[in-house]
């Protein structure tokens, strides 16, 4: 009966999410066909940051970790912002991952000006984190001009910046928050803040490369300061810290897995900043896979690496693959908020104080930025699909809290009083009266609730969570439009599908009375 | 004072929203089986009376019995099980059929059976309801025909109380004045106890055996309609039955 329309839609959801699990399970098993023997190492999982170099040398870790010989060797790619990756690490979700001694020191550490790796080993070993000897290459920051801009002032040097106030900066994110970032650099050169805004990594160089930006922060092993003939600007005064890269370790691998600790460390010293360059302009510039330019970074850097054929991925599963995931991302998220949501706007309706409390609750929820949100579930859920789905489920509730309360409190005042004189069980007057007569409000709360699901899934694999938003995020880094759409696409169908579903769904959980036109016979 | 079943009586009711009173130092008793009219202009408080009575607003002062029970808020349950409440329009639950809207409570406690199903059809016709209509939602039943289901679904659980919010007040005079015939034949058939809220002298008159008329929350007189016409207790009881009257027509009385 109508009363329970809601509850046939949690069931499935739960029902598509369960479906949804089993066929990925099937597709992970068929693309991994090698048996996994048991191991005297403990297996690993390596884990990198949402940009290049980082995957790169993520994938190089994992050869090294296989030729050592360990049997169960994991990584997770595309993991979002430091907080994010450094989390995973303290929580035991990853085992090691790429890192630079500057943003230890400023985003980990955040203890003395410029420590050494010496302090940085300190501070960090009493957390049962290790660090790595150097790889052999700084990754620093530096500014870099467009050719144009350098040409036309006469840029060389940072200082120059000082005297040209109308240039247009576009910074990453993370270097306008740091203090090691714009802020410190503006305050030691004397810089304006006029014209700088925000704006993502890859997508600076796409800016600079059509005019819209004129200087962007780089790294200075970035494959696109030769390919786009940038301008790196001189440090003329000193400010920016090394960013040696280094490994940072869980120390309880010393124990766990001493031979695959031993095989990453002999990568120190043997990447410089010119092999580092190559390694990221094959991926970026060639196109080639991670894993081929891993291969190609070890054995330039000397290590007999087995030049493995890589498999092509299969298109076609890669994308029903991603979808399904992002399915089961959607569909257990918005069973949870559905089932949560639904009775917490019903005890919303229960006193002014309660709706208050609930309501500007579910709405503080909405109001934290989904990176923060993901930074902050880390610790507590590691990485992967769990925090991912608490967050949707967290971001997923104000529509549905929201719209149980407005279509359970604007039931005519008449009816509510009649309902009330017939003296029904609660039980009965909510299941079979109130919430069947609000079922076109809250049907209208989830469908919100499912198509802003879909789209903010996508942020689930800056957290290793998977769904669409993995070929997304490759393919911003990767500049290749193929991969974005193979996001992109089935996202926005998705997004379409839900919507268009739910119109459906509405005929079959909200009561056939409500829907009727009104009609005044004789 | 009489407190065998069926008998209603308010003591002092006083109700107030802020300082204004609805309801002020009101006081009636209905013998079991009786049927009253409160009658008067629009804010005279005859609705407030009413919602008073069923528990839907709790007095200020005073005290409201039924049946020897007294109307406080931990005795709505049993008093409800003892009262039918009809308002305006039949307050019919538009998700469900009027089958369901009539037998919600029935099934709610006994669940449903053959008995229910007798029940209904008995109802039905008493009601002038044709059975084929129980099965319509109330967007599809013209206004008497939900009127007429709102009042079944009233008398479903066999109440001692009836009361009735304006029920006719949404009819076109057609269908209102067949529903009033309709009405007494069922009022004089039942013999329940009743309270009619209306703005009608003459439905009050034609359906009611006493008229309560009403000014400013209190009780103005309370009598029979040739009482209010032959001896009006003051100039407001003349003017409000000679404006009744209408122009050269007669009220039936």
């Amino acid at each position: 009966m109508s009363g329970l329309g809601v509850k046939r839609l949690v069931s499935a959801l739960v029902f598509a999410a369960l479906s949804a699990n089993a066929v990925v399970a099937d597709i992970d098993a068929k693309a991994a066909p090698q048996s996994r023997r048991a191991a005297a190492e403990a297996g690993v999982t390596i884990g990198s940051k949402a940009f290049p170099e980082s995957w790169i040398l993520g994938e190089a870790l994992a050869v090294l970790a296989r030729r050592s010989g360990n049997a169960a060797v994991e990584h997770r790619s595309n993991l979002g912002g430091t907080e994010i990756v450094f989390a995973a690490l303290e929580s035991g979700s990853i085992d090691v991952y790429p890192e630079y001694t500057g943003t230890i020191a400023e985003v980990i550490v955040k203890g003395a000006a410029r420590p050494s790796l010496a302090d940085l080993r300190t501070a960090l070993a009493p957390r049962g984190i290790g660090i790595s000897e150097p790889l052999g290459f700084n990754d620093g920051y530096a500014l870099a001009a467009s050719p144009a801009a350098a040409g036309r002032l006469g840029l060389r040097t940072i200082s120059d910046l000082a005297r040209h106030p109308t240039l247009r900066l576009g910074l990453t994110h993370e270097f306008i928050g740091r203090r090691d970032g714009f802020e410190g650099l503006a305050r030691h050169y004397g810089l304006g803040r006029s014209g700088v805004r925000g704006i993502q990594h890859e997508l600076a160089y796409r800016a600079l490369e059509e005019g819209a930006i004129d200087v962007t922060d780089i790294y200075t092993t970035d494959a696109e300061i030769a390919r786009l003939g940038l301008v790196v600007l001189e440090d003329d005064r000193g400010f920016f810290p090394r960013y040696d890269a280094v490994l940072l370790y869980r120390k309880a691998l010393e124990r766990e897995a001493p031979g695959t600790l031993a095989a990453w460390n002999t990568l120190a010293g043997k990447i410089d900043e010119a092999r580092m360059i190559r390694a990221n302009a094959r991926v970026v510039i060639q196109k080639q896979p991670f894993e081929t330019a891993a291969s190609a970074l070890l054995d330039d850097a000397g290590f007999a690496v087995a030049n493995a054929p890589v498999a092509r991925p299969d298109r076609a599963r890669e994308i029903l693959r991603s979808t399904l995931e992002h399915l089961r991302l959607v569909a257990i998220s918005l069973a949870a908020a559905i089932a949560i949501g639904v009775p917490l706007g019903v005890l919303a309706t229960g006193s002014p104080f309660l709706a208050g409390l609930t309501l500007t609750a579910a709405g503080l929820l909405q109001t934290i930025p989904s990176l923060a949100l993901l930074a902050l579930l880390i610790p507590l859920f590691g990485v992967g699909m769990v925090p991912a789905l608490v967050a949707l489920f967290l971001y997923s509730l104000l529509p549905i809290v929201r719209n149980t309360y407005v279509g359970l409190t604007s039931i005519p005042p008449a009816l509510e009083e009649s309902a009330r004189v017939l003296a029904l069980k609660p039980a009965t007057l909510l299941m079979r009266v109130r919430l069947p007569m609000a079922s076109p409000s809250i049907m209208a709360g989830i469908k919100i609730s499912a198509v802003i699901n879909v789209g903010t899934a996508t942020l689930a694999a800056l957290i290793g969570g998977g769904g669409l938003g993995d070929p997304i995020l490759s393919g911003i880094q990767l500049r290749r439009h193929d991969l974005i759409l193979q996001g992109a696409i089935p996202a926005a169908l998705l997004a379409l599908g839900v919507q268009y579903g739910f119109d459906l769904i509405d005929r079959w959980v909200i009561p056939r009375g409500l829907r009727l036109p009104r009609d005044r016979g004789a | 004072m009489d407190e065998t079943p069926g008998t209603l009586v308010l003591e002092g009711v006083q109700k107030s929203w802020g300082d204004r009173p609805a309801v002020d130092d009101f006081s009636l008793t209905v013998t079991a089986g009786h049927s009253v009219a409160l009658i008067g202009p629009s804010g005279c408080g005859k609705s407030t009376v009413l919602r008073l009575i069923a528990g839907l607003l709790t007095p200020d002062r005073g005290s409201i019995r039924f049946g020897g029970l007294d109307c406080v808020p931990g005795n709505y349950a049993r008093l409800r099980d003892r009262l039918g409440y009809v308002i305006q329009d039949g307050g019919l639950f538009p998700h469900l059929t009027a089958f369901d809207n009539v037998t919600l409570k029935a099934r709610d406690r006994d669940g449903a059976g053959a008995q229910l199903t007798e029940r209904v059809r008995t109802l039905a016709e008493l009601t002038h309801v044709p059975p084929e209509l129980l099965s319509r939602y109330p967007a599809q039943l013209s206004g008497g025909q939900r009127q007429r289901v709102g009042l079944m679904r009233a008398l479903m659980h066999d109440p001692e109380l009836l009361l009735m919010d304006e029920p006719l007040g949404a009819l076109d005079p057609i269908v209102r004045s067949r529903l009033q015939v309709e009405l007494r034949q069922t009022f004089s058939r039942l013999r329940k106890t009743v309270v009619f809220v209306t703005h009608d002298l003459a439905e009050a008159a034609f359906l009611c055996d006493e008229i309560v008329l009403m000014r400013e929350g209190a009780v103005v007189q309370r009598g029979r309609m040739s009482d209010l016409r032959t001896r009006p207790a003051d100039a407001f009881v003349e003017e409000f039955v000679r404006a009744q009257q209408g122009h050269g027509l007669e009220a039936g009385a």
